[in-house]
């Protein structure tokens, strides 16, 4: 297999899937109509509700690119299992489930004159799933929190070539915002500086790094800095690592364990004991964790234009010129040949197709078959995904004609789905190296295929600063919602929480309290459980919805029942490879087993909440059904 | 009917960060998502950019209340790639900015020049 075959082989199924399934929905069962007046029409009020073009809008449903979904659940996912099942459900999930949930979810609101559902919801599932809800999402919040901040603090303090390029998006997100909306500079000049300094500051990590003659790695000058400060702080403990917050993990996915050299086998280093399989912490790691959560703070705190705009502004072109021209690299390595630094081609696929299927079971080890699993290892990409999308409203009170419902929110779907694509290609021809890591490496030869065989090392540090500036950038909104939503829920019975910086400061402990457990590959698999189940979750509105409306369900109907019992059986699966692997091994210490303990009665809490919003849901679809019934039948008696 | 006549305006808009389009659903359902929006919208822009873009659109509430369908209206927020691409091809230097049918541009908070454009290229109706 190679890269071209790949982009290929998804455009054609994605043009097919498009064309033949989802225009025919939107033609035969939604029956959007260009002549229907949109809710942007009916209540333009040029801030809220506003027609705009379809063209404007798929670019702000897809304008802050997705978060590390499409990212860390595809380098997980094949991993694990190999591409091939990775690339089958990416294209499948994203041409069946995928584009049907957020185009559904649209036009539903569009159907509802662009209003919150909050009363048809009333009406359509019991009352108690509000609150059900509510409790889930902030569990939500906090998974993808614990877990990105994880995955950051170890790629920062494990890299010295990416965190300077990281400390000046900070710097010129705050300039940005100073220079566009208090000094009112030019757009274009504005642009061109941030964005240049970012860009440079990232690709400039490795600079000047070599071998010497003993073949030790020295570090360039931005390098060595940052080794600098990471000595400073490790010198703290004597340079050891702290016992207490030593932890385990046996998917072997946390970025802190290094990938098997080529004997097949993973070395010992200074936070990664191959022997006993012991995860340690370092000060550093602890540093960098840190330095994320004084990051996400401007970013929660400090108003949206002063910090977490201008950043998301300056990430997206990051982000963009990053994938763009990794893509253009992925078509033109096979066709010219290119080869990386170590003489291999670059568009040919290493990992192997399939690695296992997964389904054989072994006492007091990690189980991670492909069904269930699969499915919510990869979210974003296939279903789902933390678009972030801004603009001053909803795509909902936006839409300028009906029919412009699918190719908004089916296309940005379908986008979504290309860049985890990409993603994959990136880490199928790195073949080694562990999560962001692989990506990085794989952006790094697909640039190098661009720009020739000495952009390698840049173009790897490149990949790793996209891939924390896509992951950073919703962090930091993360963490600014959650702050909202406790001072709202929260505040009236604990006034404390009324300040934002309580609020906040709570929630970063809170965070805190889940990164230190160190199961952050746990995490990641409750975020994709949880994160599955909330598209299954609308999916099942959707489906009560259409049968309220008297119109074929069956197109959310059976997404809606996959998901749904494919993320029951994971969450299941997930608590009970925590409770054989973690939970029952006191020897362990006592904070990866507390860790365990909590993600396990998580689980159970969202199995709880789910059965119990699937039971409403499957009552009020009977309802709709027997009042079908029933009117049908009094039709026929008149 | 004529094709509506575009008009395009580019200004500093307040910024709310949204999840996709299903999740969105759920997190309105619990009332999760509006107040995270509000508190956004809320702190989207410094006050004088707020004070021009209500100024902005109190303009384009009268502009569509004037011409209903002769006029298609859409607000770009300048700090954005779409915003960033107009602002480079029409050599637009402040905002707000308002480009009649892709062919004028007009530049800065005085409407005056973009409302005599915009009633040129079309027929008044009779009520206006």
């Amino acid at each position: 297999m190679n890269t071209l075959y790949v982009v290929v082989i998804s455009a054609l199924t994605i043009y097919v899937a498009y064309n033949f399934y989802a225009k025919r929905i939107d033609r035969n069962v939604i029956q959007s109509d260009a002549k229907k007046a949109t809710p942007a029409k009916m209540y333009m009020d040029g801030v809220d509700f506003m027609p705009t073009n379809r063209n404007v809008l798929y670019g702000y449903h897809f304008k802050s690119i997705a978060a590390a979904g499409p990212i860390v659940g595809v380098i997980t996912a094949a991993n694990l299992w190999g591409w091939l099942p990775a690339i089958l459900w990416l294209v499948l999930g994203v041409s069946f489930i995928g584009w049907a949930s957020d185009y559904s979810a649209i036009m539903m609101s569009v159907r509802n004159e662009g209003n919150s559902l909050s009363a048809i919801s009333h009406k359509l599932i019991a009352p108690r799933t509000r609150t059900i809800l509510f409790v889930f999402i902030f569990f939500y919040l906090l998974l993808i929190a614990g877990a990105f901040v994880g995955i950051l603090a170890a790629i920062l303090s494990a890299r010295p070539d990416v965190p300077f390029g990281i400390l000046m998006l900070a710097v010129m997100g705050l300039l940005a915002g100073q220079m566009l909306y208090r000094w009112k500079m030019d757009l274009i000049v504005v642009t061109a500086i941030v964005v240049v300094v970012t860009l440079a500051s990232m690709i400039l990590g490795p600079y000047g790094r070599h071998t010497d003659a003993d073949g030790k790695l020295i570090q360039g000058p931005v390098g060595q800095m940052i080794v600098s400060v990471n000595t400073v702080f490790n010198n703290l403990t004597g340079g050891k690592p702290i016992e207490a917050l030593s932890t385990v993990d046996p998917t072997v996915a946390d970025p802190r364990i290094p990938a098997p050299n080529a004997e097949g086998v993973r070395p010992t280093t200074a936070t990664y004991d191959a022997e006993t399989g012991s995860i340690k912490t370092l000060p550093s790691y602890l540093f960098w964790a840190l330095f994320l959560f004084v990051f996400s703070y401007l970013g929660a705190n400090l108003p949206i234009w002063r910090f977490a705009q201008p950043v998301n502004y300056i990430g997206f072109w990051v982000t963009l010129l990053t994938i763009g021209l990794s893509a253009v690299g992925a078509v033109l390595a096979p066709l010219t040949g290119a080869l990386d630094s170590t003489g291999a081609a670059i568009g040919t696929f290493a990992l192997p197709a399939v690695k296992t299927l997964g389904f054989g079971i072994e006492a007091g080890r990690a189980w991670q078959p492909l069904w269930p699993m699969l499915f919510v290892t990869i979210a974003c990409g296939a279903i789902s995904g933390w678009h972030a999308l801004f603009g001053s409203i909803g795509t909902a009170r936006q839409l300028e004609y009906e029919t412009d419902g699918l190719p908004v929110g089916g296309g940005a779907m379908f986008t979504e789905n290309t860049l985890a694509l990409l993603s994959l290609v990136a880490v199928s021809i790195a073949g080694v190296g562990g999560g962001g890591g692989r990506f990085a490496a794989g952006v790094g030869k697909l640039l190098s295929a661009v720009f020739g065989t000495a952009f390698e090392p840049f173009g790897t540090a490149l990949g790793f600063g996209a891939f924390v500036v896509i992951v950073l950038t919703v962090t930091q909104l993360v963490f600014r919602v959650m702050r909202v939503t406790l001072t709202e829920w929260v505040g009236e019975a604990v006034p404390v929480v009324r300040n934002a910086n309580v609020a906040t400061i709570f929630s970063m402990v809170l965070t805190l309290a889940l990164v230190l457990t160190g199961t952050w590959v746990y995490l990641w698999q409750m975020f994709g459980a949880a994160n599955q189940l909330m598209a299954a979750l609308s999916l099942l509105v959707v489906t009560v919805w259409l049968k309220s409306q008297k119109r074929n369900p069956a197109y959310a109907l059976w997404p809606t029942l996959f998901m749904y019992i494919t993320t029951l059986a994971a969450t299941g699966v997930t608590a009970r490879n925590l409770y054989v692997t973690i939970a029952t091994k006191p020897e362990l210490g006592a904070l990866p087993v507390a860790g365990a303990w909590a993600m396990i009665i998580v689980s159970i809490l969202l199995i709880v909440a789910a059965l119990l919003i699937g039971w409403d849901g499957y009552n009020a679809y009977q309802r709709y059904s027997k009042g079908k019934m029933a009117a049908a039948g009094a039709a026929a008696a008149r | 009917m004529d094709k509506p006549l575009r008009i395009e305006i580019l200004a500093y808009a307040p910024t709310a960060f949204y999840h996709c389009a299903h999740c969105e659903v759920l997190w309105r359902e619990t009332g999760f998502g509006e107040a995270a929006h509000r508190e956004q919208l809320r702190s989207g822009l410094p006050e004088d950019l707020a004070r021009d873009y209500q100024a902005v659109s109190d303009w384009v509430r009268e502009v569509f209340s004037r011409y209903k369908e002769a006029v298609v209206l859409q607000v770009i927020d300048a700090a954005s790639i779409e915003g960033f691409l107009k602002t480079a091809r029409y050599g637009i230097r402040s905002f707000p900015a308002v480009i009649v049918d892709g062919r004028e541009c007009f530049r800065g908070p005085d409407f005056g020049a973009a409302d005599q454009a915009i009633a040129r290229r079309l027929v008044a109706p009779a009520s206006a």
